[in-house]
């Protein structure tokens, strides 16, 4: 063997091992989580709130219940805020503020969850002297827009502008060709970016421990303290009790599961139900 | 209209609504939410009495496992009803707070020494060896001042790991203040209060993080509330106490602690009290709440929830303790307690 085979071999080798011990991480991952988490699920997990202290049983409905409504409100919330966002920065493509306003956001996406977690109980919860899950939610917000926002920014700038020029000589609108060329032909793009957003903010703990403060009760309004399956995971899995650290890994499953469904099970379902429409 | 905007419709709308029923649902309606933070020495019992008082007034106490430093500055920023602490508030942590408090005793618990040693022997310490092995000062578990006190034990070679709170925690305050106490060296050197210098050990947050570590590493030694240790099947060490007994913590143990002539105020202390069945390590758990609650616009109805929730948990609440290990209040102590909620005022009117 040549010495240039030999170190063509040698990093081909490594390029592909680096590559399988990606997968091979995250497979560890997902089968530990799914072999220790399902083992303990079972309808009562689903439905019930949590067992007192010590005692067996009980199960995890309020923080399922807390992270779907948080998690919602929070794109609520921050999903007109991003899109907007990114229109702008993707319709003023090369100016100034739409330049700062673009490194601003890719500045907020860096912030340290932790760091929003603090934002939110001084300028939230302090502020309107109560922990609630809408504070919660508006702290993922600030998690949310800017991801969004970018998103959106970059699916739109991959429209082609000849579309665009086409819609533009027809005599149409800015606003026309905004919502009814660019948006539309980048719509599945951006609604895998809301997914992905919404993915990313389900699976914060840091914020919520400020702000939402956990509840062992199935609560349904958003001016109270709730729990989500973070949070859960997080005080369950520091319990001294087996039981708690056994539905630590389990809440961990359906967790990771909701998480997964978000990224690709709904991009793809969307993406489909867009491409027949369309 | 294009798919995209009505999906994006669909969530604002969706999540909206969510957000308006939850606002509407408060308004003028009983108060039936109350956040409660602070001790994780008396989170078990806390969690029983509150679960409890869901299944009979439908009112949801929720509480936060933070610390008992951190009740005091929830309390501080005025984000929760009540405080729960271990550690009666100083002066200088009553002046931090915007409005007098009332601090109202609610049961008595023990704080366990308890050891991870492999076939978990019935070990028996006092007050110094405690110190000296918390301090670093006795690095292995066959030192000859654990033997002396040990001499049926076969003792390990192994070194002694130290586990102590991390977070500012009543439990600690109370450990500490016992050893500042009793031991002229631990006073000297490290003293007392929520958060030491310790010159030793892991630092491990909370009750139930104790619990968990100490379960989790063997050769470890740590301090926690009486009830984490049953709950987590732990071996407590045997103190000597002030009349030379060595005693395990139990309910009867607390309650031996218990001096007949405590004062008015509660302010005497319970560590290392004589009687050859005391515990030496017994404590209070306190509640704290602002004694006028007309603060912040919050309602007299509110103030009445909180009034009733702490009346229950002195009063038939306190039938929840001893199942739990803790020892429930003496009836001259409740009625003191009662006394004290009895001066609960909404603006300036009395809401008992």
């Amino acid at each position: 063997m040549t010495r240039r085979t030999f170190k063509n071999n040698v990093m081909g080798l490594l390029v592909a091992a680096s590559a399988g011990l990606l997968i091979a991480v995250l497979a560890v991952i997902l089968w530990h989580i799914f072999i220790s988490g399902i083992r303990y699920l079972n309808w009562d997990f689903f439905t019930k709130a949590p067992a007192p202290m010590g005692e067996s049983g009980g199960g995890v409905f309020n923080a399922i219940v807390g992270t779907f409504l948080i998690t919602f409100v929070a794109a609520a919330i921050g999903t007109p805020f991003g899109i907007f966002a990114g229109i702008y920065v993707s319709e003023h493509r090369g100016q100034r503020f739409a330049d700062i306003v673009r490194l601003c956001a890719d500045a907020l996406q860096g912030v340290p969850s932790i760091v929003i977690g603090i934002f939110g109980y001084t300028f939230l919860v302090v502020r309107f002297r109560s922990y609630s899950a809408l504070s919660a939610s508006i702290a993922l917000a600030f998690m949310f827009v800017p991801t969004t926002a970018r998103v959106t920014e970059e699916v739109l700038n991959l429209v082609p502008s000849g579309l665009k020029e086409a819609a533009y000589a027809l005599g149409a609108r800015p606003s026309s060709v905004v919502w009814n060329v660019s948006i539309k032909t980048a719509a599945s793009g951006i609604t895998s970016g809301l997914m992905t957003s919404m993915a990313r903010v389900a699976g914060e703990t840091a914020p919520l421990l400020f702000t939402a403060f956990g509840s062992r009760y199935i609560e349904w309004n958003m001016l109270r303290p709730m729990s989500a399956l973070p949070l859960q995971i997080y005080i369950y899995a520091s319990s001294p009790y087996p039981a708690l650290q056994q539905q630590a890994w389990s809440a961990a499953f359906v967790l990771v599961l909701l998480i997964l469904l978000l990224q690709y099970g709904a991009k793809h379902l969307i993406a489909r139900v867009l491409r027949v429409k369309a | 209209m294009s798919n995209i905007k009505r999906m994006t419709t669909c969530i604002l709308i969706f999540g909206l609504i969510i957000g308006l029923t939850g606002c509407q649902a408060t308004a003028g309606t009983p108060v039936k939410d109350l956040a409660i933070a602070g001790s994780t020495f008396a989170e078990p019992l806390y969690l029983k009495q509150f679960d409890a008082w869901y299944q009979k007034t439908q009112v949801k106490a929720v509480y936060g496992a933070l610390s008992s430093s951190g009740a005091l500055r929830a309390l501080q920023d005025r984000t929760i009803d009540i405080g729960a602490t271990d550690v009666l508030l100083t002066a200088a942590d009553e002046a931090r707070l915007p409005a007098s408090v009332l601090t109202i005793p609610t049961v008595l618990g023990a704080v366990a020494v308890c050891v991870n040693l492999p076939g978990s022997p019935a070990l028996r310490m006092d007050a110094a060896l405690l110190s000296a092995v918390f301090r670093g000062d006795v690095k292995t578990w066959d030192d000859a001042r654990i033997a002396a006190l040990n001499p049926m034990v076969k003792l390990p070679a192994t070194p002694i790991v130290v586990l102590h709170r991390a977070d500012g925690s009543g439990t600690t305050n109370i450990f500490t203040t016992y050893l500042a106490a009793t031991d002229q060296t631990w006073n000297d050197k490290i003293g007392a209060g929520s958060l030491v210098q310790w010159p030793t050990g892991v630092g491990v947050s909370s009750n139930a993080g104790m619990a968990a570590m100490i379960r989790q590493t063997s050769g470890s030694i740590g301090y926690l509330e009486h009830t984490f240790a049953v709950q987590s099947s732990l071996t407590p060490v045997a103190l000597r106490n002030r009349s030379g007994a060595f005693v395990l913590p139990s309910v009867d143990s607390i309650q031996a602690a218990v001096p007949p002539d405590l004062p008015e105020d509660l302010r005497g202390t319970l560590l290392n009290r004589p009687g050859t069945a005391a515990y030496p390590i017994v404590s209070f758990t306190w509640l704290v709440l602002y004694k006028d609650q007309a603060y912040d616009g919050r309602t007299r109805e509110r103030a009445a929830a909180i009034y009733d929730l702490v009346s229950w948990i002195i009063g038939d609440g306190q039938a929840l303790a001893e199942p739990l290990q803790y020892s429930p209040l003496p009836d001259r102590v409740r009625k003191t307690a009662m006394s004290l909620l009895n001066q609960l005022s909404w603006g300036g009117k009395s809401i008992k």
